[in-house]
């Protein structure tokens, strides 16, 4: 045993090449996916959607009507998904004892993104570190509040509905939305 | 305005008489309040403003809102002006509006007139803020733990305790920049980005260790204020305590996760490992119970634990403690895990085969368990070849697992070696094992090799199907003809008990008399036998018979049949 760890260590020692983390200019393929593994936890966390629930008001309303794609440009593209991200994330952390979902995958869920969140800050800062602050720059920040508002109203929905089963569907298939949401958001982070 | 000519000098007059009354009027009124500004940390907003005149105790300031609201299609709607509770009558030139400010993502306008008496000053010119905007960040909260010689800080958002929050999801949001240094040394203060919970290691024991802490929105650039100045006494050294795991490390390859540290112990120690999936380390609640064991790293008393079934995605923190008995040592330094990053790319498989001029290269990805290595990474591939009498090494990178180099030399010795790549993470992979093989010689070109084997493979196939065909086609024929397999009726075949032949065998036993007929000879004997007569009519009837009976086969076929019209 102590031998096959001495050769590990070898090996690794041996070819071992510089340890990065991750290429911004690349992130659009890492960020591909986070989209896809999030949406396949997302569905294998509750299943199908239960069928006393679909009498249930979807009065959230609708992120892409919210939030054309069209108008977040490429620079603030990484800002707007880090501002989704973080937001799913907060709704995911709330009380979720009611939604009889497997935590497992709530977990993976959740801890996947957490790292892209993470990840796409260390980006931000490092593009933007010699930038002027965006305070009052309303073109970047201005998609920030309406996603923001947004998502306000989905905290308020779950609470008005006392954090039930069927408004945590609601709200699952409504981020189900908001992933794919992301996902074509990611293809202006490619140029 | 297409006001008659005539008209507009009396109208000219009537506006400057208008605006000298009006003049005349200001000098009694009230001056308005100017720099009228809010200020907000946090969800506080504090309206500030401006009055120049000297010192006079009577003057009292109102201040009034109008909200802004937008509608998802930015359709702006304006409420009707209010009054500030909080801020009427206010004799200084500041008041508190938090109250009134409660979307902290819609426009509002403020103004402040000054009043003496009972006069009225116009409302200033109006400060026009979004509260989300114009928000800075307060302090957050710091508390220092001081346990085995490690430092434990952990901070609370800046509105932790609050009702009303401007910085809604407070647990993600934040980050923190941490200023620390030793409070007796000269040493500058260090700074660094830090989450909710943070150990600071390696310091020495009995020292003053001083730190603020400020939160930051890293995407919206904005950086909050200090928190006021902690400082905590490190621990020195318990005595006799078990040294807790040092130099732990974290080694991967394919996907196969393991822990590392040194062996530093003449006693019996087991050790045991625990994870924390990252993301728990930013919520409210401590992390302390949701550490949880690594299956199969319970108790044990190697110093290496794999880990790699507990990798589903995301960041790890991962820790180690040794166990003596009854004695714990502390947790050893925590680890970070970044399951993408730190793992090292395996060789891949290579299988070569060559042409005269070119290599064709099969590859086959390093292999790992349930395929956790395309989560990871999209791998390219980069082959390294050259001539093996030369030094000069060529490279060629593509993302398929078939590769052909061509434009080489023939017969000559070329040796390669492939490696993965991963773009997004410029991770080079291990090099696979040297590979060497010839190009064939120029003259036998493979393909022409190929294609005449080909050409002769199909020939004697065809040569040979036809062939076989051929001969079962005859062997059919003859064993028709001469055993055919179909028996005539029994009673024919019983017949004079004479067996039934084949039509086409001729019967020798039975050979036809050849007869000429002479017609006059008849005429002549007219008076002979009956026996004669018979005869005569016999071969009458069959006359044209006889004519035709210089052809052997035909003759004999007739014969036979005339012979079996007899019989019966």
């Amino acid at each position: 045993m102590a031998t096959m760890c001495l050769l590990n260590i070898c090996l690794v020692l041996l070819f071992s090449t510089e340890i990065y983390s991750l290429d911004c200019k690349m992130l659009h393929l890492q960020q591909n996916k986070v989209n896809m593994k999030s949406l396949e936890l997302l569905s294998k966390m509750g299943g199908q959607f239960p069928l006393q629930c679909l009498n249930e008001n979807r009065n959230v309303g609708f992120l892409q009507k919210v939030l054309r794609p069209t108008e977040s440009q490429k620079e603030n593209a990484k800002l707007i998904i880090l501002e989704i991200f973080q937001q799913i994330f907060n709704i995911f952390s709330k009380n979720l004892t009611q939604a009889a979902w497997d935590r497992s995958f709530i977990q993976s869920f959740q801890n996947g993104l957490y790292q892209q969140i993470e990840q796409l800050e260390k980006c931000l800062h490092s593009e933007r570190e010699n930038e002027i602050p965006y305070l009052g720059n309303e073109k970047i920040l201005f998609p920030l509040l309406k996603l923001k508002k947004y998502f306000e109203r989905i905290g308020d929905f779950l609470k008005e509905k006392q954090y039930s089963l069927c408004a945590w569907e609601t709200i699952r298939w409504e981020m189900e939305r908001c992933l794919l949401f992301v996902d074509q958001l990611t293809e202006r982070l490619q140029n | 305005m297409a006001l008659p000519g005539l008209w507009r000098l009396p109208l000219l007059l009537l506006l400057l008489l208008g605006a000298v009354a009006l003049g005349q009027a200001g000098q009694m009124n009230l001056m308005s309040p100017y720099n009228v500004q809010v200020h907000a940390v946090n969800t506080n907003f504090t309206l500030k403003w401006k009055w120049d005149s000297q010192k006079d105790f009577e003057v009292t300031f109102s201040a009034q809102y109008q909200r802004i609201a937008e509608d998802d299609e930015e359709e702006e709607e304006e409420t009707d002006w209010k009054e500030i509770p909080g801020c009427q009558n206010v004799t200084v030139t500041e008041c508190d509006i938090s109250s009134e400010i409660t979307d902290y993502f819609s426009f509002y306008n403020v103004c402040v007139r000054a009043e003496k008496g009972e006069k009225r000053s116009p409302c200033s010119i109006t400060f026009l803020f979004r509260p989300y905007f114009i928000a800075e960040i307060g302090p957050p909260g710091v508390q220092l733990e001081s346990i085995d010689g490690v430092v434990k800080i952990t901070v609370s958002p800046p509105e932790k305790s609050q009702s009303r929050k401007m910085w809604s999801n407070e647990d993600i949001t934040f980050t923190y920049n941490l200023e620390s240094w030793e409070n007796s040394s000269n040493i500058e203060s260090k700074t660094r980005i830090i989450q909710r919970r943070e150990t600071i290691y390696d310091l020495a024991p009995g020292i003053i260790y001083c730190l603020r802490v400020q939160a930051r929105i890293t995407s919206e650039k904005k950086v909050g204020s200090f928190s006021p100045v902690s400082c905590v006494k490190t621990s020195e050294k318990a005595r006799n305590a078990l040294p807790y795991p040092m130099n732990v490390k974290v080694h991967a390859l394919n996907m196969k996760f393991l822990l590392t540290w040194d062996n530093q112990y003449d006693q019996n120690v087991s050790f045991i490992v625990q994870y924390l999936c990252a993301y728990l380390k930013s919520l409210q609640e401590d992390d302390l119970d949701k550490w949880t064991v690594v299956p199969g790293c319970e108790n044990i008393t190697t110093t290496q634990c794999d880990f790699s079934k507990i990798i589903l995605g995301g960041l790890y923190f991962l820790r180690v403690q040794a166990i003596n008995g009854y004695n714990k040592s502390r947790w050893s330094n925590e680890v970070k895990v970044d399951p993408c990053v730190v793992n090292e790319i395996g060789p891949p498989n290579v299988t070569v085969s060559s042409s005269e001029d070119s290599l064709r290269i099969q590859l086959t990805a390093p292999r790992t368990e349930n395929d956790s290595i395309s989560e990871c990474y999209d791998l390219t591939y980069q082959i390294l070849y050259w001539e093996n009498s030369s030094a000069l090494k060529k490279t060629k990178q593509q993302p398929l697992l078939l590769f052909t180099i061509s434009d080489l030399k023939p017969s000559t010795l070329y040796c390669l070696q492939v490696q993965a790549f991963s773009q997004v993470y410029i991770k080079y992979g291990h090099f696979s094992e040297m590979e060497c093989i010839r190009t064939l010689d120029a003259k036998t070109s493979p393909l022409a090799i190929l294609t005449t084997f080909v050409i002769a493979m199909i020939a004697f196939f065809f040569l040979a199907s036809v062939f076989g065909f051929g001969v079962y086609y005859i062997s059919r024929r003859i064993r028709y003809a001469f055993f055919p397999s179909c028996k005539p009726p029994s009673n024919i075949e019983c017949l004079g008990g004479q067996p039934f032949v084949s039509l086409y065998l001729s019967t020798s036993e039975e050979p036809t008399d050849n007869c000429c007929i002479i017609e006059n000879i008849v005429t002549e004997e007219t008076n002979q036998t009956d026996f004669k007569d018979y005869k005569h009519s016999k071969q009458s009837s069959r006359d044209s018979g006889n004519y035709s009976n210089d052809d052997d086969t035909s003759g004999t076929k007739v014969s036979e049949e005339m012979l079996e019209q007899e019989t019966s």
